[in-house]
Formats: structure tokens, sequence, C-alpha cells
């Protein structure tokens, strides 16, 4: 096991905060990593590594570059200039070594005609080398995982969206690898699809260790599975580290304390609204029906001391509550939409 | 959950394809289920099976004396030549095309497969086919046979250069796959490769009919020296082929030229060694003997082809960049001495005309042999070798410095533009003097000097090769041209030298890069 404790792992946590140590490799990395189209910075100096057993969510908006240096960290492109490295092996002059232990999932992938799902695998083992028993093994593996061993004599072209996302996951795990690069997932999958994909990922970070770099637009989701992130946008990094890292930074860029809160009450909107702008560390008070949300800087006392007045002054609150900052609420904060 | 559906006794047949292609397994699996291949098949068969019955009934009593086999065969030849000149090579055109459009590409070129091993099992799996359409043909073929009117060597010949074409035919197909990803480029590809076909088919159909009325020839050595000739060649672009479709599917900083040079390289070595077999053989074991006039002729033919295949050749090794890639340095071979003799195969600009000089050189040091060793050799022929050897450096010499020039003002220059600007370059100069020269010719005195022609290499080759001028201006533009060489020579020596002493230096593995900057939160 890597310095990253096990229980760091566990879906919808934040990891333990235990720092890899300097010396521990990491399973993958961009390394000043630039990839231009001739005038497009579509990836510009983006710099961040991961370690063993970490699950990166990779955010941006479309065409910020995260497709491009996944790409290359896949093998598939070159970069202009830098390096990207899996297990300390380059994607530029190590390839061959870099795909048998590195797994791609690219967001459209296409299958082929009249094969089942068990031959789409089986080709997928011999095509990484495997043979024999060692062959019949990983296709068992696979189907056993992914759960699709009723279903290993039907055609691949006759699956739905969510099947074939669930096989092209099993023929990324098919040798085996340690690294798995995820691009979009669980685009266009229908909500009962997309649990279970997030189950299945969920499953290779916990049971079977694997660094998992994934990409998504559904950010609510990707805060359940990651346990860190990196936000990208026109090609550069603006933000990466463990989740709690990139909320504390928001916060702290917020100001220190400020947060959002929100009550509820049974009837007189407009007097709460007039009674909270009297009150102090209160800011930016808004309206929608019977909910009101505003800015407070003060700590807990301060809150307990606001909600005790309010309801003093006659206050008739069904609910009042903080809002929990999440990644979207990061991705929004963070990124400038802009657009390349 | 279900059990594991892979039976754990595998099948002798299933273990057995552990030694295959792994590309050769999945296609017959999908090629044996395809509507496709079935509707051939039956198809195939059913056309046999007509063509048998209704000839029977056509010929009548006449089965019983007349020698009738020969058109039965023709009949069944032609069932057969769509399937193979036409099916199997547009199948495996489309199934290497169908890797891109059905976006399975990108996951099958980072497994551990080869390139070389995708485009042999793509093959393989069009010869499965082949072997499989001839099987089904063979019982009728028989048929034909018991029926008189052919005999075993003339359908033993036709259905194997048959069988032999096809597989040259697949090797264009797949070659031809891998040369377009662009949409509108693949539907050119595909209507070119299907009028190509039609065309082949038609050819073969026309070159069996008439074999078969007029005779193969069997009997002749000369007929025998002519396949041997033409399978060796065949043999050699077949292997030429297959090293363009796997250059065009090898990674871009991978080394995808060494193989195409190499290949090239083999073609011009074999068509050395059979004419040098025709020079020290020729009049015995039934070669041809070559001496005099046919002697010039051949040496002539020789020099254009040997030509026109050095200067594609020289043309895409020359534009290639100079730079060589971290893998590829790495790749080569510990030896110096290897290295250096390597050198000119592996990939890169200066290093390409060091191969094509070296290539031209040897083509006219043999053509100069040939005239010392068998004094009847016309000087014309050498000095038209000599006119060859001189054009092919200038112009893919100016190509090389082209490209250079272009790459270091912009990144985006591709080898591609140089070559195509090199090809517009070489017809502007053909057509400039003659445009010139005939707006000239309304003047009183125009000037019809050959140097005034000497940018065009055609015209000026011509007048070399066929004497319509004489040695002193002959001379004169040898001269000229010499100097050319010479300045083209000079303007990419530097490059030459650098893309040799590059490879002679022996590969060190750069230091871990330390990163300049590790981004944390910003």
């Amino acid at each position: 096991m890597n310095m990253i404790a096990a229980e760091s792992f566990a879906v919808g946590s934040t990891p333990v905060e235990e720092v890899p140590e300097d010396d521990l490799q990491p399973a993958f990395e961009f390394r000043n990593l630039h990839r231009f189209f001739g005038k497009l910075k579509a990836v510009n100096n983006v710099t961040f590594k991961a370690y063993p057993g970490q699950v990166v969510g990779f955010i941006g908006p479309n065409g910020a570059g995260k497709t491009t240096s996944m790409r290359v960290l896949a093998t598939l492109d070159l970069p202009t200039a830098g390096d990207a490295f899996v297990e300390g092996l380059s994607v530029v002059d190590d390839p061959d070594n870099v795909r048998r232990i590195m797994g791609f999932m690219p967001d459209a992938f296409g299958t082929y005609p009249n094969v089942n799902i068990v031959e789409y695998l089986d080709f997928y083992s011999r095509a990484y080398g495997f043979t024999g028993r060692q062959r019949r093994d990983a296709v068992d593996r696979v189907l056993t995982f992914t759960d699709l061993s009723r279903l290993a004599e039907k055609p691949i072209d006759t699956l739905s969206k969510g099947l074939s996302q669930r096989l092209g996951l099993g023929r990324t795990l098919i040798h085996d690898p340690h690294v798995l690069i995820l691009d979009e997932p669980a685009a266009g999958l229908d909500p009962r699809a997309r649990v279970e994909l997030r189950e299945l990922i969920h499953l290779l970070a916990v049971n079977l260790k694997k660094t998992i770099l994934i990409s998504s637009h559904i950010l609510t989701e990707l805060s359940e599975i990651c346990d860190s992130a990196a936000i990208i946008e026109a090609g550069k990094i603006l933000a990466c580290g463990t989740v709690t890292e990139i909320m504390q930074t928001l916060s702290d860029r917020r100001g220190r304390g400020t947060a959002t809160l929100t009550v509820r009450v049974l009837q007189g909107a407009e007097a709460l609204e007039r009674l909270l702008l009297q009150q102090p560390f209160v800011g930016l008070v808004s309206t929608a029906g019977s909910t009101l949300s505003f800015q407070f800087e003060g700590d807990d006392r301060a809150r307990v001391a606001l909600l005790k007045r309010l309801v003093d002054q006659g206050a008739q609150i069904v609910e009042f509550s903080g809002k929990t900052e999440n990644l979207e609420d990061a991705f929004m904060a963070i990124t400038e939409g802009i657009m390349q | 959950m279900s059990g594991p559906p892979v039976a754990a006794d595998a099948s002798i047949i299933e273990r057995a394809s552990d030694w295959l292609n792994p590309i050769l397994v999945k296609e017959t699996r999908q090629s044996l289920k395809s509507r496709q291949f079935m509707a051939t098949f039956f198809l195939m068969l059913t056309a046999a099976w007509l063509i048998s019955v209704f000839g029977i009934v056509i010929s009548g009593a006449g089965v019983e004396y007349r020698a009738i086999g020969g058109a039965f065969f023709f009949f069944y030849y032609v069932v057969l030549s769509v399937a193979i000149f036409l099916i199997v090579p547009f199948g495996a055109f489309r199934s290497l095309l169908s890797e891109r459009d059905l976006h399975t590409w990108e996951v099958l070129s980072i497994t551990t497969l080869k390139p070389r091993q995708i485009v042999w099992g793509k093959f393989a799996s069009a010869v499965v086919q082949l072997f499989i359409y001839y099987s089904a043909i063979t019982p009728f073929i028989a048929f034909a046979k018991l029926l008189n009117g052919i005999d075993v060597p003339t359908i033993a010949f036709v259905l194997v250069a048959s069988m032999l074409g096809s597989m040259v035919l697949t090797l264009v197909a797949l070659t031809a796959s891998t040369l377009g990803s662009q949409r509108y480029w693949q539907v050119f590809l595909t209507l070119g490769m299907l009028g190509g076909l039609l065309m082949c088919l038609f050819f073969a159909l026309t070159r069996v009919g008439a074999g078969m009325q007029f005779g193969f020839g069997f009997d002749e050595p000369g007929f025998w020296w002519a396949i041997a000739v033409m399978i060796s060649f065949v043999a050699a672009y077949g292997l030429l082929l297959l090293q363009i479709a796997i250059a065009q599917l090898t990674f871009d900083a991978d080394n995808r030229s060494s193989g195409i040079r190499l290949a090239a390289a083999g073609i011009f070595w074999l068509a050395l060694l059979w004419f040098l077999a025709l020079l020290l053989f020729g009049g015995t074991a039934g070669l041809p003997s070559a001496t005099g006039g046919v002697l010039n002729g051949m040496l002539m033919t020789f020099t254009i082809l040997s030509g026109i295949h050095w200067f594609m050749f020289g043309l895409f090794a020359a534009t290639e960049p100079d730079v060589l890639s971290r893998r590829v340095r790495r790749d080569l071979g510990r030896l110096g001495l290897f290295r250096v003799l390597a050198a000119p195969f592996v990939p890169g600009g200066g290093r390409g005309l060091v191969y094509l000089i070296g290539h031209m050189s040897i083509l006219l040091a043999f053509v100069i042999g040939a005239s010392l060793m068998f004094g009847t050799v016309d000087e014309l022929t050498v000095r038209f070798a000599m006119g060859v050897w001189c054009y092919s450096v200038i112009f893919i010499g100016l190509g090389a410095a082209l490209s250079r020039v272009a790459r270091s003002v912009s990144g985006d220059f591709r080898p591609s533009h140089a070559r195509v600007l090199t090809m517009l370059f070489l017809a502007v100069a053909s057509i400039l003097p003659q445009t010139l020269y005939f707006l000239d010719r309304f003047r009183a005195n125009p000037n019809d000097s050959p140097v005034y022609f000497i940018s065009d290499p055609f015209s000026t080759l011509y007048r070399l090769r066929e004497g319509s001028i004489n040695t002193q201006q002959s001379n004169l533009l040898l001269f000229v041209l010499g100097i050319g060489a010479v300045v083209s020579l000079v303007v990419n020596l530097r490059a030459m030298l650098a893309g040799m002493s590059d490879v002679a230096r022996p590969y060190v593995p750069p230091a871990p890069a330390v990163p300049r900057e590790v981004i944390r939160i910003v």
C-alpha cells in the first residue's frame, strides 16, 4: 500500500490529509506540458501530478484542453513541448511501455460490427499480448467486474449507451492497467447508468487501487468520486490539489468566514429581508418567494446569535441553513468562461 | 450473477489461435458472421452452379465429345474474379478505413499491437477469405477439367497468378486506406479504389481470355524468366506498400521512414541484380542476350525507371524534418560503424539527400561500368545517365533546402508542402522555357540554344539521349548541370553532414527534466 491511506478513498469523502513523500513515484505527471495547434494554445504549460490510488477530476469548460492533455498522457498525441509521465515513463520516449500500464477510455469510442461482448474483450486481451489461460482469465475478470457475463454473447452494436460505456470501461481494464484515463465516461448516460458507472469507478479506486484521471461536466458526480481535482481553462491549470484544498482556497479568496446562508420562512419574507439588512455581518440579501439567501461574515457564535435575534423579532423560520460549497461552486468561481 | 462464459478448457483451435495475429482472429470471426461475406460466398456458389447447369443444357450432347472445359473454366473464373479482384481487396480497404470511421482506431492504436501487426493482420484475414473463395470454386474447376479442353498447367497458372494478383491488390488497397483521414479524401480514395479494382478485373479477364485463346507460352524459357522477374518485383513492391501502410499508421515520433527507405533501396538493388544477371548470363539458360542496341535500350530504360524511382523516394526522404526524435535515436544500434553505415536509412532530410545521392551515384557507376565492361554501350547513354543524376540532385536538393528554410520560418510547414512545391517548381521549370521559346519563335532569330532549355529536364534529357545536339553542346549542358548539382550539394552540405554526424554520435538518455513550476492553488 502506498503512503495514502486506503480509507481516504471512500466515495464522497475528502482524503485524509496525508501528503505523499517526495520520493514516492507519481502514478502520472504532466510536466510543463504544451500542445499547440497552429496559433491555438490548446494546452499551455500544464503541470500537475497524482500519486498511486488517487482519483483526480479533470475539470474545465469545453475547449479548455482536457481531452488534449489526456490524449497526450494516453500516448495518442505528442506534446509541442514538455512531457507527461506514467509511473516515471515518458509518453514521448517510451509509449510502448506506457501503454502496458495505462488504460484510456475516450469520450467516443466505436465498436466493431458482428462481434459480441466476449469476442470484443477477447480481441483486446489478445491485442495486449495475453495468451492461453491468462487471456481467458483476463476476459472473465472483466466480465465479472463489469457484470456483463450474462450478456457475453450479445452483439456489441446492439448494446445500450450505458452498457457500451460499461463495456468500454471493461476494455480499458483488460490488461489490468495501473493508471486509468477516463474522458467524459458519463456523457450521455441516463441517471441509472451514471450511478452504476460511478459505482464501478468507486470500486476501481477503492478495491483495485487504480489511479484515475477522470474528466466530466457533471461536477456534482465528480466531487463524489474524486479526492483531488485539477481545474483547467484556456489550456492553463487554474487550480489543482485535493478537493478540500481547492474549497479552502476558494473560501480564502472570498474572505475567511464568509458563507452563504439560507432562511425559509412561513410568511413575512419582505419583513425578514428588512430585518436581515439591519443585522451585523449580513450582506447581499436576495429573496425568492419565501426563501432568502444572504452572505454572512460572522463565525458560528455570531450565526447562533443571529438566529436567536430573528426568532425573537417574530420571524416564522422554517429552515435556517448554510449552503455547502461544492466543486461546481469552485469551478464557477475559479473559471472565467474564457473560450478559445 | 451467472458464471464466466469462457470455457475453462479451451479447444485446440482456440489454443492454436494464440499463435495467430489478434487482428486475423477478430476479422475472421467478423467475416464469418458478416452478411457481405455470406452473400458473396453463396452468390458465388449459386452463379457457379447456374453456369454448370445451363452450360450442360446448352452444350447438350456436345458434352460427350466436344472439349468444352475451357469455356466452363473461363466462366467460373469470371465468378471467382469478381470475388478476388473486387470484393476481397475492397473489403480490406474498407476494413482499415472503417477503423477510423467507427472510432475504433485510437483505442486499437494504444494497445501493444504494432502497426506492422495491424497491417499484417488485415492482410492475412483478406488472404483467408481468398482461400475460402478458392475452396468454394475448386469443385467447379475440377468439373471443368473433366470436361476436357483445358490442361492442368493452364488452370494452375491462372489460379496462382490470380491469387498473387489479388494479394497485391489487397496490399494496394490497404496502403490506400491509410493515406487519407479526412472525409472528402476518403470518398475520393474509395471511388478511385473502386474504379481501379474494376479496371484490374477487366484486365485480368481479358488477359486470361487471351491466354486461353492463344496460349500462355509455357514452352518458352523467356516466359518463365519474365514470370520470375515479375514475381520478384511484385514481392518487392508488395513489401514497399506494406512499409508505406505501416509508416502511415506509425506514431509521429517513431521511425516512419527507414522501412520505406530500405524497401525502395531493395527494389533498386533487385533491378540491378536482374540486370547484372542479364549482362553476365545473357544468352544462356534461356535468358535473352543483351548486346549492342538491345543493351543500350535496356540500360536506357533501366536509367529512366530508376531515375523516376529515386526522384520519388528521394523527394520523400530529403524533405523530411532533420530533427531526430529521442525515440528513434534510442533505437539506433550501439555499434558506431553500423550507425554510420545505416545513417542514410535513418529518418531526416539531410540523411535523405545522402540516401538519394548515394543510390543515384550507384546507378551512374553501373551505367559507366557497363559501358566500360561491354564496350558496345553508347556514349549517349552514359551522358543521359549523368544528366539524370544532375537533375535529381538539383531538384531534390532544392526541395530539401526549401523545406528547411520554410520550416525555420513557420512550424506549420509540413514535408508534404515541400514535396508539392518541388513538383510545382519542376513543372514551372519545364514549361517556362518551352512557353518563352514558343513566344520567341515569332521573332526573326529565336534562341534555340540547348542551354536555353536547361531548366526543362525532359527536353534536355531527350536531347542528350537522341544526340540531336553535337558533343560540344552536350558537354556544355553537362557542365552547366554539373555546376547546378554542385551548388545544390553545397547548399545542403551542412544539413547532410549534420545529419550523418547526428547519427554517428552515441545516444545519451536525457537527464530527467526538473519542472520549472509546480502549480498548486492559483
